[in-house]
């Protein structure tokens, strides 16, 4: 617990500096939240261009809203809350629209999703190990939101249910049922592709 | 194959670290003969870890100042459009070379009033434009949220709009914001805008 107490006040004296019109201040919050957004969103829309546009809105909202963050609200939880909304929405559109799968396998986005080739160290029981990995990566991707989402928050970012209900805010039971539903879709999913 | 006796609930709450310690015990004796409950509680770990073990995939370098650059100067409760206008007033008008829009269907007297859809469609040429989009009061001034479609350099959009009054903008490659020099323009009926782009630089 003392060791988030001073976490909590840097955030509150950045953004009551930003509210007093310090723009460096907000560039701190953005430093020292962007790439922990950055992982996450890009999990949830599986493209660098899209995961660019949903942080970088993110914030830009988090800015002009920040005299409506109140201050018993952890900003963090604030901001992730602010990102999986407008992912949601951009997901819901892309869906839509009907073109996520083919935009989700982007050339670029191969370098990070692919490990660099050693022939060498690739056994059979390594490659097995990665075609499994790419598997449940690729179907991790493919669960719907409301699933995917709670799923995420919870594995990646280690949120508590309590935290993820107020970021999606769902109630805690509905995140924890989510959650659950989310690991048999991709156990049944899994074992039917194998 | 499915266990009977145990239910998904129950070992996913295992799995969680959420249950008391007596039923906790009684899951983990029960896993001990159960070849199926063990396979997905390994499966649950396994993704678990995967998760954790992925490679990070951080904020692109210059992030943080291509957010600062973005944002307006004050911050403001509502009506922060006029504001990034402002800061593009200044940082854009060495570069801008375009411009653009800002409608407004006017709408005031109550007679006149109509819950009827009007098909606006908005229409620019852009020859190097990559994203081109269009934020307004209807779609909450998002700027992702209503993408053109381009054919041959001319980008267009068509919107389903309630008459009434709106502002709009629209954004190219995601930063530069043009608004409309005529302020205000009155539309009642389905209506083709077509955005110039040989007005005075902004």
């Amino acid at each position: 617990m003392d060791k988030n107490i001073p976490v909590k006040n840097e955030d509150l004296i950045f953004i009551e500096e930003t509210l007093a019109g310090n723009r460096e201040s907000f560039s701190c919050l953005v430093d020292k939240y962007k790439d922990r957004l950055f992982n996450l969103v890009y999990r949830f829309m599986g493209n660098k261009d899209d995961t660019m546009d949903v942080c970088q809105d993110a914030f830009l909202q988090a800015y002009t809203h920040l005299n409506t963050f109140k201050i018993d609200c952890n900003f963090s939880t604030w901001l992730f809350t602010i990102a999986v909304n407008i992912s949601k929405n951009k997901l819901k559109r892309k869906k839509f629209l009907n073109f996520s799968i083919d935009r989700q396998v982007q050339t670029e986005d191969d370098e990070i999703n692919n490990e660099p080739a050693d022939k060498n160290s690739h056994s059979e029981e390594t490659m097995l190990k990665q075609e499994r990995a790419e598997l449940l990566n690729e179907m991790i991707g493919s669960l719907s939101s409301d699933y995917k989402i709670p799923f995420l928050l919870k594995h990646q970012e280690n949120r508590s249910l309590e935290e993820i209900a107020r970021i999606t805010n769902l109630s805690v039971g509905v995140v924890k049922i989510r959650i659950h539903r989310a690991r048999n879709i991709l156990y049944n999913s899994f074992k039917e592709r194998l | 194959m499915k266990c009977n006796k145990i239910d998904e609930k129950l070992l996913n709450e295992y799995f969680d670290n959420e249950l008391d310690e007596r039923s906790a015990r009684n899951i983990s004796e029960h896993l001990r003969d159960c070849p199926v409950c063990s396979e997905k509680l390994a499966f649950f770990k396994g993704v678990s870890d995967l998760i954790a073990e992925s490679p990070k995939i951080n904020a692109p370098v210059g992030f943080t100042t291509r957010v600062i650059s973005s944002l307006p100067e004050k911050i403001t409760t509502r009506a922060f459009f006029p504001k990034i206008l402002e800061l593009n007033f200044k940082t854009f008008s060495a570069a801008a070379g375009f411009l653009l829009i800002f409608t407004s269907l006017v709408f005031y007297s109550a007679k006149y009033i109509s819950h009827k859809n009007a098909n606006v469609t908005f229409e620019i040429s852009l020859a190097n434009a990559s994203v081109v989009t269009l934020a307004g009061d209807f779609n909450g001034w998002n700027m992702y949220a209503t993408p053109f479609n381009e054919e041959n350099g001319v980008w267009s959009v068509t919107l389903p709009l309630k008459k009434g009054t709106y502002q709009y903008s629209v954004i190219v490659d995601g930063k530069q914001w043009y608004p409309d020099p005529q302020d205000e323009v009155s539309i009642t009926k389905n209506t083709k805008i077509i955005v110039p782009t040989d007005i005075e630089k902004i």
